[in-house]
C-alpha cells in the first residue's frame, strides 16, 4: 500500500517539475480522471510548491528587517558611509519605517500563533568543533542533526556546555518542556545569552508567549547580536 | 569569481553569504532606486526586499548559476523591474504587500477560493511541520535538487532513504492539514 502511494507520488512529482514525456502526460491525465486516490493525492501536492514558496518568503522577509534592524543599529564604519554620509538618517528613517511596516504586517496577520514565530526564528545553535573529547560524540550527532543520539551522548558528558546543546536538541525534537529543564539547567557562560534566546524560543514552542517575552525584554538590555534579535522578535510577538 | 563563490554558498544554504550581499548592496541600491523611480523610503525597502527574494530565489532554483555581469548589476536590474512593478500595482494603494508575491509565484495568480485556501492550510502546515521534512521539501520541490543531492546534503544513506524520508514528510504534512482542517 505504501508503495503505490510513493509510486503515485514520484509520478505527481515528475509531472509537476515537467519531468515527463507528452505520452507521459497525457496517460498521466488519464488516470487522473479514472484513479481517485490518485486524483487526491495530487490535489494535495500540486499547491505544495507555491505553498513552500511563500512560506520561504515570508521567512526571509522576517530575516531580512532584523538585518535592517541591525545594521541601522550598529551603523557602519565602511567607506560606503562616507560615500553617503546621509546614510545614517536613512537607516534611521528605514528603522522607524521597518517597525510600522512590521506593525501592519502584525495587524494583516492576527493569525500568527506562537508556532509559527518558533519556526520562523529557530534554527540550531551551530555544533562546537570536535577536539578528541569525550562530549565531542555528542557534537558529531548533533552535527548530523540525529538528536536523540546527540542528547544520549551529551547526558554523559561533564561539560556544562552538554547542557546548552541538549536543550537545543529538544527544541529540534519539539519537545519544548524539556528543552526548558535544560537551557534552565546550564549555568554556563560561553552560551549565556543564547541559551536565553533559545530558552525564549522554547516558551514561544510551547505556547507561552508571556515567559517568552519576558526574556526577550531582558535580553534586549543586552549589547550585541541577541539584545538586536530580540528586539526584532519582540514586535511580531 | 569571489561573487561567484558567494553564489554557490547560496544555493548551499549558507545565509550568512546571503546576508553580505545583502548588506553590501543596501545602502546605494535605496539611494539609487529612490531616485530612478522617486519611491519613498518605506518603498525602496519594500522594493529592496522584494529584488532579494527574486535574488534568492534565483540562486537557489538554478536560474542564476553564472554571473555574464557584474553581482551589482544583476540586483539593481531586477530592483528596476521590481520597482516599475511595485508602482504600477501598488503605490497610492492601500493593499497588503504581502500579496506582492515574486515573479513565477505571481504568474501562478488565480481567484480559485479553493485554492487559495488549500495553500493557506499548507503554509500553516509547514509551520508546525518543522525541519528536517520543511527544508527537504524546500529543497526538492523549490530549488529541483535531485535526491542524491538531497541525500547528500541532508546525511541521508541513499538517495531511496531521502525518498522515503520526503514521503513520509508529506504524510506528516497531510495528517498536520487534516487535524487543522477539522
Amino acid at each position: 500500500m505504501e508503495l503505490k502511494h510513493i509510486k503515485n507520488l514520484s509520478l505527481i512529482d515528475n509531472y509537476l517539475l515537467g519531468n515527463l514525456s507528452e505520452e507521459q502526460n497525457q496517460e498521466f491525465l488519464l488516470r487522473l480522471n479514472s484513479d481517485e486516490e490518485l486524483r487526491k493525492e495530487y490535489a494535495f501536492v500540486k499547491n505544495l510548491p507555491t505553498a513552500l514558496l511563500e512560506n520561504r518568503s515570508r521567512r526571509l522577509r522576517n530575516k531580512f528587517s532584523t538585518w535592517d534592524i541591525e545594521n541601522s543599529v550598529n551603523g557602519s564604519n565602511d567607506s560606503r558611509q562616507l560615500l553617503f554620509p546621509w546614510k545614517k538618517y536613512m537607516a534611521i528613517a528605514a528603522c522607524i519605517s521597518l517597525l510600522i511596516f512590521v506593525a501592519t504586517m502584525v495587524e494583516f496577520n492576527s493569525e500568527i500563533d506562537t508556532a509559527s514565530i518558533f519556526a520562523d526564528n529557530f534554527s540550531p545553535y551551530p555544533s562546537e568543533t570536535v577536539r578528541g573529547e569525550e562530549s565531542d560524540k555528542g557534537y558529531i550527532f548533533y552535527s548530523n542533526r540525529d538528536y536523540n543520539k546527540a542528547i544520549s551522548a551529551f547526558q554523559k558528558s561533564k561539560d556544562e556546555s552538554a547542557k546548552f546543546f541538549i536543550g537545543n536538541s529538544f527544541l529540534a525534537l519539539n519537545e519544548p518542556n524539556r528543552a526548558i529543564s535544560a537551557l534552565n539547567s546550564y549555568k554556563g557562560k560561553k552560551y549565556k545569552l543564547a541559551a536565553q534566546w533559545y530558552l525564549a524560543l522554547a516558551h514561544l514552542q510551547n505556547n507561552d508567549s508571556s515567559a517568552a517575552k519576558a526574556i526577550l525584554e531582558n535580553l534586549t538590555l543586552q549589547k550585541g547580536a541577541y539584545g538586536k534579535k530580540a528586539f526584532s522578535l519582540l514586535q511580531t510577538i | 569569481m569571489i561573487e561567484e563563490e558567494c553564489l554557490k554558498r547560496i544555493r548551499s544554504g549558507d545565509e550568512t553569504a546571503l546576508k553580505e550581499i545583502y548588506l553590501q548592496y543596501q545602502s546605494e541600491f535605496l539611494i539609487w532606486i529612490g531616485k530612478f523611480s522617486g519611491l519613498n523610503s518605506k518603498d525602496s525597502i519594500e522594493v529592496y526586499h522584494l529584488t532579494m527574494l527574486a535574488f534568492f530565489e534565483n540562486v537557489k532554483n538554478g536560474k542564476l548559476i553564472e554571473l555574464r555581469s557584474q553581482l551589482k548589476t544583476y540586483i539593481f536590474g531586477i530592483g528596476k523591474n521590481k520597482a516599475k512593478e511595485f508602482k504600477r500595482l501598488y503605490q497610492g494603494k492601500n493593499l497588503s504587500l504581502e500579496n506582492f508575491s515574486i515573479e513565477f509565484a505571481a504568474e501562478e495568480k488565480t481567484t480559485d477560493e479553493d485554492k487559495n485556501h488549500m495553500i493557506q492550510m499548507l503554509k500553516k502546515g509547514l509551520k508546525e511541520l518543522g525541519n528536517p521534512c520543511r527544508s527537504l521539501l524546500e529543497a526538492f520541490y523549490l530549488d529541483e535538487m535531485s535526491m542524491e543531492e538531497i541525500s547528500k546534503s541532508f546525511d541521508y544513506k541513499s538517495a531511496s532513504v531521502a525518498k522515503t524520508q520526503k514521503y513520509k514528510c508529506i504524510q506528516r504534512l497531510k495528517k498536520i492539514v487534516l487535524k487543522n482542517s477539522h
